[in-house]
Formats: C-alpha cells, structure tokens, sequence
C-alpha cells in the first residue's frame, strides 16, 4: 500500500484483546472436546439395525448392525467416553468422544445438514500424510454413517453411530433432537502423484420414525512428486557421430560419443566398434549424482567421449554406442543405443 | 492448558506478529478497526497454538496467512458476491477497490486466496509464500495464476487498478 495503516489501538490495549479472543478459542475447544451431540458413537462398520427395546417403557437403543448393543442412557444422564477405531495402512486411527443422552423434544421440520471437509496440507509430496477433517452439523439430526473416501482407491473405515432414541407417545410427541456439530479427523498418505478428490459421505437422521438425509463433500488434495532416490521416467539418449580432430593420427577412427539423461545420471557409456574388438567403455562413479539429497529425480546430466580405434582392415563398420544411466542410488538402470557407420580409413567430408 | 506455559514468550513476540498480520488484513479490509479485529484473531489463534507456532521457521508468514484468512472471511460475511458489480461500478479510490477485491477473493479456492493474499496484499515473494504455505514454488506460481485469471474475469478492467492499489 501506498501509506502505511497503523492501529487505533495501543499494543496493550491488543495484546489484551488477544488474550480475550485466545480465552474464547480455548473455551470452545474444550466444549467441542465434550463433545456437543448427545449421542453414542458406536464406530462399527455396517448399517443402521434397531437392537430392541431398551427398557424404561419407550427407549430404543439403535445400533450398527454387528455391534454390541449399547445399555440405554438413563433420561437426563450423560455419559462421556472415549472410542477409538484401528484404521488400515497408512492412515492413522481416529478417536472421538461418545456421549449417550436422552432428551426430549417437541418436533421441529429438519433444517438442512452440512457437511465440509477440509485437508491440511492441501498439497503435499507422495507418503506424506495429509490431515482430512470432516465437520458436519446437522440441527436437529444425528450422524449415523460417515465415510471418507481418499479418492486413490482407498476410505476410512466406514462407521456407524448408534443413538437412544425415544419412541414418540403422548409425553414424548416426536423424536429427540440430537444435534450434530462435530469434527471426525482422518490421516491418509496418497502413494502416488496426482490431483485426487476425496469425498465424505454422511447420514444423519437415525431414530426409525425419521427420515434420513445425506450429506456430502469433496475436497481436492494435490499430491506432489515425492522423494526420488532412483532413476527418472525419461529415458537417456545416445548420439554417436565421426570426428575429425586437429592433428589427429590418420590410422584412426575418432568418434564422438555423447549420452544425456534429463532426470538419470549416466553411468555408463561404450562404443562398440563392429569388429569384434574390445569395446570402449567410460563409467563414471556416482559421486556427482545429484537429486537434492532424495527430493528431485537426478539433475539432467550429459557425457561426452571422444574413443579412438584402429581396424584391422579397411573395410565399412557400423558402430554402436550404448548409454546406462541410473537413480542416484545406483537403481534403475535405463539404456538407449546410437549406431553410426564409418569406413576405414577414414577421412574428412570436404568443404 | 499446556499452551499457556508459552504467554509469555508470546507476548514478547506480539508487536513483530501483530503489525504484518493487521497489514495484511487491512489491505484486504480497508478499515482500521476490522483489521485489528482480524489480526487480534490471528494473533490469537497462535497463541493457543504458541508451543508448536513459536517453533516454525516461518511463524510470521503462518499469521499474515491465518490473518488473510480471517479477514477474507469478514470481508465475506460483510459484503455479500451480488454486490461485486454495482461496488466496482462506482469504485474510485482504494477502499472501494478493496471491497471489489475482497468480495472477488471469496470466489477463489482457500488456497488461491491465500496465495494470492499474501503474494499481493501482503508483498510476500513466491519463495516466502511457498514456505509459508508448504508447498512449492511452483505450486504457487500455478495458484497465482489460475488466482488472479480468475479475479482478472470477475473484476475486469478494474483488475489493473487492483494491482495498482495493493502493489
């Protein structure tokens, strides 16, 4: 900008505001760590399944099919537990904190449910494990199924919610409300390069007598090369051509041999004459490989050798360049050839 | 709270924080009060983060970017996308502009906006906008462009004011 903003404000009198807005974020944290539904998360694969009556005239316990059935919340208690779920390669387990409350409500038409997903870092090199956050806040449902689907082939275990609902009668007119605002993190590395959309799919609703909505967002992560100890895809290339040096002895064939690799390190190089001879061979160590300490494919790299032979008699030859070039680490061997023909003895093209 | 052990260190650190993050945040809001406003809000979401933010080589560029953020947010809630047209419209001076560009910013991806928020509101080079953000150079330059491609069509020929105002 043109002219500097200053603040109205004294450093005191922000430094104070600071720590005023600091006390707030840490108050919510803390709530949304006890969590602000009045559920039980059950993390179990499957549907939704009615258990049975629960006891206590008119309370069910809803569940996800194959899990334990969960003892009914007594009416105005809560209880608070922590659930962990295991999660598969590479992604981490997720811990979330279940709460089992038993309301009553009058009925209420459904406001619409949110859902966002957000992944931290956005854009991230390949094994690097990225942070997917999924925030769904419902009014007046409660998340019964969530899934995150990574977009490479790969979700989080899909999970189940059960709730204690009530049957509605003539003191409880409708279903509770339970409240969704809740955040489910996930971890997942992508093991490719690529742009990937990973999407969550939510239900809320859950008691029998409701009907159920569904939810979902995408969010795109890019996936960045990650790091790279061996050789690039692109292949080396070879060229092979006669040459004529100055002063050079007219009993030999000079030729130039020059091998590139624009994401290999050459390694090797040999010219093989045609004549049954020994070929011609250059290897060159990897000390001067360099791929930025495993971040980059190796830099692109060319050799050049100029081999000299003599024939045993004259005559027309086709000779072969062969180029190797490798990963930094010496894998990955890849190799292209050039041929060229000479004729000995051999001598200038004029002009 | 365990990040309450670091007020300190933090409050030490306030006055370097807290003026490039309320620059950022005027240059996107235009107003002295929202800015303080949003930078106090950075300011605060680092400190009760202080023990892991204190230890980034890049903590500065970590608050001009919450600070970016939280002021697109307020620009967001505060000026509604329909009112884009009509505010260029009769845009002439820098504040106006602010407003065309806040607004137009809030159609950008989060991470769009945040590169081109601190590329060109706050003057952060592309390397320091990398580091911030963690991701590459590259990256940033391919954010930028699709960034002010798309801020270059949703305010046309007031794009070029634009840059004249936040350069």
């Amino acid at each position: 900008m043109s002219t500097e903003p200053t603040p109205h404000r004294s450093d005191d009198e922000l430094l104070a505001l600071v720590h005023r807005k600091a006390t707030r974020i840490r108050h919510q944290r803390q709530l949304a760590a006890l969590g602000a539904s009045a559920l039980v998360v059950l993390l179990l694969a499957g549907g939704i399944a009615i258990a049975g009556n629960g006891g206590g005239g008119n309370k069910r316990t809803i569940r996800a099919a194959g899990g334990p059935t969960t003892t009914p919340a007594t009416e105005e208690t809560t209880t608070i537990e922590p659930t962990t779920t295991s999660a598969p390669a590479l992604s981490t387990s997720t811990t979330v904190a279940r709460r089992s409350t038993t309301t009553t409500t009058t009925s209420a038409p459904r406001p619409g449910l949110r859902v966002e997903v957000t992944a931290t870092p956005e854009s991230a090199p390949t094994a690097t494990l990225i942070h997917f956050v999924v925030h769904v806040r419902d009014d007046s449902g409660t998340v019964t199924s969530l899934g995150l689907d990574y977009g490479d082939g790969m979700s989080a275990p899909s999970m189940g919610v059960a709730i204690d609902c009530i049957t509605p009668d003539a003191q409880h007119p409708a279903r509770p409300a339970l409240p969704s605002d809740k955040s489910w993190e996930f971890d997942h590395g992508y093991r490719r390069q690529g742009t990937y959309r990973a999407t969550a799919k939510v239900t809320t609703g859950g008691c029998p007598w409701d009907a159920e909505e569904h939810g979902e967002a995408t969010k795109s992560v890019e996936v960045l090369p990650g790091p790279q100890t061996s050789n690039g895809p692109a292949a080396p290339k070879a060229y092979l051509d006669e040459t004529w040096p100055s002063g050079r002895d007219p009993a030999l064939i000079y030729l130039y041999a020059r091998a590139t690799d624009d994401d290999g390190y050459v390694s090797h190089l040999s010219v093989d004459w045609g004549d049954g001879s020994a070929p011609s061979s250059f290897d060159y160590g990897l000390t001067g490989c360099d791929d930025s300490g495993g971040t980059t494919w190796p830099k692109s790299q060319y050799r050049n050798e100029t081999p000299t032979h003599k024939y045993a008699a004259a005559g027309t030859y086709t000779a072969r360049l062969t180029v190797t070039s490798v990963g930094c680490d010496g894998s990955d061997a890849q190799m292209a050839t050039a041929d060229r023909a000479v004729s000995y003895p051999s001598s200038p093209p004029s002009g | 709270m365990g990040d309450i052990e670091g007020d300190d260190d933090f409050d030490s650190a306030f006055r370097a924080l807290f003026q490039p993050a309320f620059r950022v945040a005027y240059g996107i809001l235009g107003n002295i009060e929202d800015a303080e406003d949003a930078a106090a809000e950075a300011l605060a979401r680092a400190l009760v983060r202080w023990r892991r933010v204190s230890r980034l080589p890049y903590r500065e560029p970590w608050v001009m970017r919450v600070a970016a953020n939280v002021a697109i947010d307020m620009a967001r809630r505060r000026r509604p996308l329909t009112q884009t047209a009509e505010v260029v419209d009769d845009a002439t001076d820098a504040v106006a502009l602010r407003v065309a560009l806040s607004a137009a910013l809030a159609a950008l991806s989060r991470r769009q906006r945040e590169v081109v928020s601190l590329r060109y509101v706050a003057g952060l080079s592309e390397r320091d906008v990398a580091t911030c953000l963690g991701i590459s150079v590259n990256s940033v330059k391919k954010h930028m462009l699709r960034g002010t491609t798309t801020l270059r069509e949703r305010l046309g020929p007031e794009w070029r004011e634009v840059e004249a105002v936040v350069d």
